[in-house]
């Protein structure tokens, strides 16, 4: 199983929209072998973004979708240089995005357990400070050792 | 203690289901309400209600971005409807309300 969060999906972004981000945190998942089809992941992301923004309050995006185009479950955090706005309301302005790349297999019931706990501990201030905040070393630790299960 | 449960719910079942569940335990911690909730993700349903602790409930906190499984459990419960994101950000006072509300009864 590859791991859920290399160092080369944890990226520094000056970007001016969020199509923008999502179209380079796609590209990035793909370079790094999460992707079966890019084509595939991306409309199955921005589907799920048409649904309702996917904006979680404290300046943070969390764009996901389960698709088929998704090879092996990884996670992609973009630290923007400049906020950009998450949706029509102008108060949702994101500076930190996650992008989860799930699959559709039913049995990896493992990888939504995984992606449940990060969804939990993003609720934990202390947690989305190192996410937004810390080195990428310090990034990679923190999901690497405490999204287990 | 003052006991609220409740099910969360949403389109893709992989974050938002499990934000606001944590949200509102959180939250419940916070003002000293114990605070249940089921999640109908896509790992299944985990942390399901027992009929002790729907009873035991002054309240019933559901979102309603989608169809809640096994919704007749809450026949006769005050239920509270609210949507995951908004459970998110108002976990708090949502809470801190039924609090307020359920203590003056």
């Amino acid at each position: 199983m590859k791991t859920l969060l290399n160092k080369a999906c944890i990226i520094d972004l000056n970007i001016k929209d969020k199509n923008e981000a999502i179209h380079q945190m796609v590209d990035v998942l793909e370079n790094e072998g999460y992707l079966i089809s890019k084509e595939s992941y991306l409309k199955d992301v921005l589907e799920r973004e048409a649904i309702f923004a996917t904006f979680i309050g404290h300046h943070i995006g969390l764009p996901h979708g389960r698709s088929d185009g998704v090879d092996s479950t990884g996670l992609c955090i973009a630290r923007l240089k400049n906020e950009i706005c998450w949706s029509n309301n102008e108060d949702e302005k994101v500076k930190t995005i996650i992008m989860i790349a799930v699959n559709n297999d039913n049995e990896n019931n493992v990888h939504l357990q995984i992606l449940a706990k990060l969804s939990r501990m993003l609720m934990h201030e202390q947690f989305r400070n190192l996410i937004q905040h810390g080195d990428k070393a310090s990034v990679l630790e923190l999901i690497n050792t405490t999204i287990i299960i | 203690m003052m006991k609220v449960v409740g099910v969360t719910a949403c389109p893709s079942g992989v974050a938002h289901t499990y934000m606001a569940a944590e949200a509102l335990q959180l939250a419940g911690q916070k003002y000293n309400v114990d605070v249940k909730i089921e999640t109908q993700g896509g790992a299944g349903i985990e942390n399901e209600l027992s009929r002790e602790d729907i009873d035991a409930a002054v309240c019933v906190i559901l979102s309603n971005d989608i169809l809640i499984q096994n919704e007749d459990r809450f026949k006769g419960k005050k239920v509270l409807r609210v949507g995951v994101s908004e459970i998110m950000k108002k976990s708090e006072a949502i809470i801190k309300k039924i609090k307020q509300t359920f203590d003056n009864e």
